[in-house]
């Protein structure tokens, strides 16, 4: 649903627009939302029952998130697409590299707060990961220093902090998305 | 939840009870889980940190109205996620707040009087803005360069924009977030919500830079910066849109919003439509008249 009203949205800046000047930004905007889509990857309504089933948790939800990750790609290369039609292509491997690192903050802050007995943290992370990352075009402007990697020349210290700010988003996913079951059940079943 | 609209709701079994009392107790309530909802509060934080911030940067000062963004920013788009949430949330909770005795609609246009929690927020902004450019008055580069502040131009385009671009900004956002999450309320809907609202407000800004297409935007951008070498000289106003008019449009797109809200379910519903009917008028003049 997200992928293909931000694709339809982004068809319609494309297709009504006299110049391409919004593009870039509704590219971004684009970018955002894809990203907050990932967020919902680990809703799981039924959460107090499948926690609790022998299937390991990562496995459990590995489907979806394979899923998920195809379907926001497919919807990224469409908008890459549409946007290269109109001569307001972003730098792709710059712009998707964003893209990961948050999708991986907006999964990081999902597992997080499933972890913390949210069933479906993707409702409050999605548009936040879309408002966070708007926050931070409005400070690279104040700032008068781009903090996006395709709205500048590579430069190390920007590079470093999208590889952080990736690391510790995988950090936290692997610390928050630790199974509950197995390290709270199984100790307890185990033969003495 | 259930705790405080049970207290706030629950009288002693002598006293009876108005709609209206009801309805304002409801909303105490409401503007209470607002007001402590914690993205409210980082908004409000990241709000003040910005305003200290911005005095004690040396800005140049050539555009008095820019804080306004931020304040419609956080407050605004921040205020219409919370108060999808709010809504959203007596779905979620639909066993406990079933047990209240008022029906959905006296709810929701509580809810629409707990956005004036945002809405004071946006006053407070505004007034803020006032004080520190009537302490430090703001200057063009040179000096007889014009800004968009008192002196250079009329007071009431000011007071106008300034109240359009801060104030009903942090209003109409989350009366907005009301209205989405009572029509839509699947999970999505609040980042498809903050994507088209954030589409929707860019794309007339951006695209016909100092025309009238602007004031299709439900965040009209009433100002221009004139910005050489990557510093900002001066600022002026769009000189084919009337502020005064402006902001009506606006108001009257907020009173759409919540007629809108309350249209999802079936009462008054007569009464509803002729006031969005209403509404709709006063908006197509009040937009006829701003771009004359």
């Amino acid at each position: 649903m997200t992928a293909l009203v931000t694709i339809a949205l982004v068809v319609f800046a494309a297709a009504f627009q006299q110049t391409a000047g919004a593009l870039p930004f509704v590219g971004r905007v684009a970018e955002l939302a894809l990203a907050g889509g990932a967020a919902y990857l680990l809703d799981d309504a039924a959460a107090p029952l499948t926690t609790v089933a022998p299937q390991g948790q990562w496995r459990r939800r590995g489907p979806v998130l394979a899923a998920g990750v195809a379907v926001l790609a497919g919807a990224w290369l469409g908008v890459l697409m549409i946007l290269q039609w109109r001569d307001a292509r972003p730098p792709v491997a710059e712009s998707s590299g964003e893209l990961v690192v948050m999708a991986l903050v907006a999964v990081a802050a999902s597992s997080m707060l499933f972890r913390l007995g949210d069933p479906e943290p993707g409702v409050v992370v999605a548009p936040l990961v879309v408002v966070l990352g708007l926050g931070l075009v409005v400070v690279g402007s104040v700032v008068g220093s781009p903090i996006y990697l395709a709205d500048a020349e590579p430069s190390l210290a920007r590079g470093a902090g999208w590889s952080v700010a990736a690391a510790l988003a995988v950090l936290t996913i692997l610390v928050a998305g630790r199974d509950v079951a197995q390290r709270g059940v199984l100790p307890s079943l185990a033969p003495r | 939840m259930s705790t405080a609209l049970g207290h706030a709701l629950l009288p002693s079994p002598s006293t009876p009870v108005g709609e209206r009392a009801t309805l304002l107790a409801l909303a105490r309530a409401d503007a209470r889980r607002f007001a402590l909802h914690p993205l409210f509060v980082i908004a409000c934080v990241v709000l003040l940190v910005s305003a200290v911030a911005d005095q004690v940067q040396d800005n140049d000062g050539t555009n008095p109205l820019i804080p306004t963004m931020s304040t419609a920013f956080l407050i605004g788009v921040l205020g219409f996620v919370v108060a999808h949430r709010l809504t959203t949330a007596l779905r979620r909770t639909r066993e406990l707040a079933g047990t209240v005795p008022v029906d959905q609609q006296t709810r929701t246009l509580s809810l629409c009087l707990a956005c004036l929690v945002p809405f004071t927020v946006g006053i407070a902004g505004a007034v803020y803005i006032l004080v520190t450019n009537a302490i430090s008055p703001p200057d063009g580069i040179p000096p007889s360069a014009p800004v968009t502040w008192f002196g250079d131009y009329p007071a009431t385009d000011v007071l106008a924009t300034l109240f359009l671009m801060g104030p009903l900004a942090t209003l109409g956002g989350p009366l907005l977030g009301v209205a989405v999450a009572r029509w839509a309320p699947f999970r999505g809907s609040a980042l498809l919500g903050v994507v088209v609202l954030v589409v929707a407000t860019a794309i007339p800004v951006s695209d016909a830079h100092g025309s009238a297409v602007r004031l299709a935007s439900a965040w009209p951008v009433l100002t221009d910066e004139h910005v050489v070498n990557g510093r900002n000289l001066s600022s002026t106003f769009v000189p084919e849109i009337e502020p005064i008019w402006a902001m009506g449009w606006v108001l009257c797109l907020c009173g759409l919003a919540v007629v809108a809200a309350l249209l999802r379910d079936p009462g008054h519903r007569r009464q509803l439509l002729v006031a969005g009917g209403a509404l709709t008028v006063a908006a197509a003049t009040c937009f006829v008249l701003a771009l004359s």
